[in-house]
């Protein structure tokens, strides 16, 4: 794991202090709170519907024990006892006091993490693979090069006021469970012919209003161009993207007017004119980084364990845990596990103090003392022994964090909605909560299959419904909640931005509106093994039309 | 013939605590029921009035009006995210809920 340096250490004690003197100088009266809002935010400060929101970051979704003590400690001792993990693979504390802010910043700060540029019109935290380093198929791990952006993008005295927020993420295996194309910049790292490694880069892609799936800016970027590179893509972004309308303030829509050849033009252009030996990475530096993200000194163990194979089968819980929620690992006799933050019924990447604690003991004794937050709100033991994974579950199923069913119908990403956000138009958690009650069965969740639902409380789509496989928008219809679903979303495997069914459906009927989806996929399948988004694929919005709107 | 005005009551967030707060007849309370209730479109100019002097004395940020109907004299928001707000309550137990909850976690993990 990445540890800071003296320059760290003294970038986030300075930026700390700052931010004490500023609260001070707000609960005094000589800033109001028109002054003091940009400075609240850029410190991830927001103010929600209840009370003040702080958003920790958690850089690439990294943390180890030490960390995660913290967030339960300031769960605890600040807030109301939890945290919610986010689709930014971060965390959110609902209940802060203004005056409680500066302490909280300084246990952050004692455990080498803040909350700076979480939210404002910067580059926000940089996600990444939660399999980062542990995926056998993986080229290279992309945290390297996520940190690396984290220090280029931190402070940037050129960017830390664009036009609007500006996200970038980046995966280092052909598998992409980071979602880049829906991301203002997206990075995948590859090789070219000549067997050299860089990077595919996409930009322009997003949600909210306006989906786009990015597309591609270049298909092959070296390593020692990139900051060179980004800072001319930026560049152009900052120049000519519009700052008159909030919402069309994005890259995503710059790249769609210009578009992509136009907006490659401007920034091959720009690329060709700025001095890249001033903004390139000293290979060192480099170097340094891709230190802190070796595999850790795991020991050696069997491709066999005996105990492991006896626990698969007298514990029929855990070889369903196992085989939906572990993954292959580079070190032979490890593999990976997710702990789904999707109990049945519960609410999606909520965990509570205690919880935290028992995660973070787990991963010290069980996973090299590293967990990864995940985009899809589940956290993930990168590294636990084949020997261990009974054990770890069985401990997992103690706070009730023991769902077998990552990718599957309950495992619902949710933005916190109406129960929170200040700008939402319907509730998102209720109502995952009860589409997960509906779908709890694990045998029922297995027969159905791969299949994501995604949840937003508004046009803004935090929780991500363009690119579900079942998206779920909820809006305010004269002041009624009315939910429209989409079909056919997907972030990764042939990015695309799911259809609408049609008319809404209210609070009321939705469940029973997603049941009648998944009964048509059923009952159209060619088999158990085609999955609903290939079903969707093949049959179109035709039969699920007819299945949502004919029959009444 | 104009809309019949829709009686408020006015909202903010306290400035130091950031919880829910309402303007009452004795300045600024966490209780929905004594907020004070603008009936007429006069009555709520007042009371606009009142809340911005809370902006500027430092007690509370962003106030603005709530549309409120009166079930046996007591103020309920019309809107659902209004009546969210003033149950100060989401979807996680808190306070004794949540101890509970957490002793129940306990209890499983023992």
């Amino acid at each position: 794991m990445y540890r800071y340096d003296e320059f760290d250490h003294r970038f986030v004690a300075e930026r700390t202090a700052e931010f004490r003197d500023q609260v001070k100088r707000r609960l005094a009266g000589s800033l109001s709170e028109d002054e003091f809002k940009p400075l609240r935010l850029m410190n991830g400060l927001y103010l929600q519907l209840h009370a003040y929101m702080l958003r920790v970051a958690i850089p690439y979704g990294t943390l180890g024990s030490r960390q995660m003590r913290m967030l339960a400690h300031i769960a605890e001792t600040y807030d109301r006892g939890y945290g919610h993990f986010t689709t930014r693979q971060n965390i959110q504390f609902n209940w802060p006091k203004l005056k409680d802010v500066p302490a909280i910043l300084d246990d952050l700060a004692s455990v080498e993490m803040h909350a700076i540029q979480t939210s404002g019109n910067c580059i926000r935290n940089v996600t990444s693979d939660p399999l980062s380093g542990v995926d056998p198929l993986e080229i290279e791990d992309p945290r390297i090069t996520a940190e690396l952006l984290r220090q280029w993008s931190s402070l940037h005295p050129e960017f830390t006021f664009l036009g609007r927020k500006f996200k970038i993420a980046v995966t280092g295996s052909a598998t992409d469970r980071a979602a880049i194309a829906v991301h203002d910049i997206g990075l995948a790292i590859v090789r070219n012919e000549a067997g050299e490694q860089g990077y595919r880069v996409l930009v322009g892609g997003g949600q909210g209003r306006s989906p786009f799936i990015a597309k591609e800016l270049r298909a092959f970027l070296s390593r020692e161009e990139l900051l060179p590179y980004l800072t001319a893509a930026l560049r152009v972004y900052n120049l000519h993207g519009r700052r008159d309308n909030k919402y069309k303030a994005r890259i995503k829509i710059l790249v769609h007017e210009l578009g992509i050849e136009g907006f490659a033009a401007q920034v091959e252009a720009e690329y060709a004119r700025l001095d890249a030996d001033a903004v390139r990475h000293p290979e060192e530096e480099w170097d340094r980084i891709a230190a802190y993200f070796a595999i850790p000194d795991l020991a050696p163990r069997g491709d066999a364990d005996a105990s492991f194979e006896r626990a698969l089968k007298l514990d029929p819980g855990f070889a369903d845990w196992v085989a939906r929620n572990s993954h292959a690992h580079k070190i032979t006799g490890y593999r990976a596990a997710t702990v789904s933050l999707k109990p049945v019924g519960g609410i999606p990447g909520d965990a509570t103090a205690e919880q935290m604690r028992v995660l973070a003991d787990i991963a010290e004794q069980y996973s090299a003392d590293e967990m990864r937050i995940t985009h899809e709100q589940n956290i993930v033991l990168p590294h636990v022994g084949l020997g261990d994974l009974h054990k770890v579950y069985r401990a997992l199923s103690g706070i009730g964090l023991d769902a077998p069913n990552r990718g599957l119908v309950t495992d619902i990403i949710a933005c916190p909605g109406l129960d929170y956000c200040a700008l939402a138009t319907a509730r998102s958690i209720p109502v995952a909560q009860r589409i997960s009650e509906r779908f709890g069965d694990t045998q029922r969740q297995k027969d159905i299959g791969p299949l994501s639902i995604k949840i937003s409380g508004c046009i803004n789509a935090c929780g991500h419904h363009h690119v579900g496989h079942i998206g779920i928008l909820g809006i305010d219809k004269a002041g009624v909640e009315s939910y429209q679903l989409t079909l056919g979303g997907e972030p990764a495997d042939q990015p695309a931005v799911g259809e609408r069914t049609g008319p809404g459906f209210s609070y009321e009927e939705l469940p029973d509106a997603i049941e009648t989806v998944i009964d048509t996929y059923i009952a159209h399948r060619e088999g158990p093994d085609e999955t609903f988004l290939q079903a969707y694929r093949r049959l179109g919005m035709g039969p699920f039309k007819e299945a949502l709107y004919d029959a009444a | 013939m104009p809309k019949a005005f829709i009686p408020v009551v006015f909202t903010a967030n306290d400035l130091v605590e950031g919880d829910t707060v309402y303007l009452g007849a004795e300045g600024w309370i966490r209780d929905i029921a004594g907020a004070h209730v603008a009936a007429t479109k006069d009555e709520a100019e007042i009371l606009r009035a009142a809340a911005e002097e809370g902006v500027s004395a430092n007690l509370v940020i962003g106030p603005y009006d709530v549309a409120v109907t009166l079930d046996s004299g007591s103020p309920v928001p019309v809107k659902r995210r209004e009546r969210i707000k003033a149950s100060g309550q989401t979807t996680m137990p808190v306070g004794l809920a949540a101890q509970a909850a957490a002793e129940e976690i306990r209890a499983r993990a023992a």
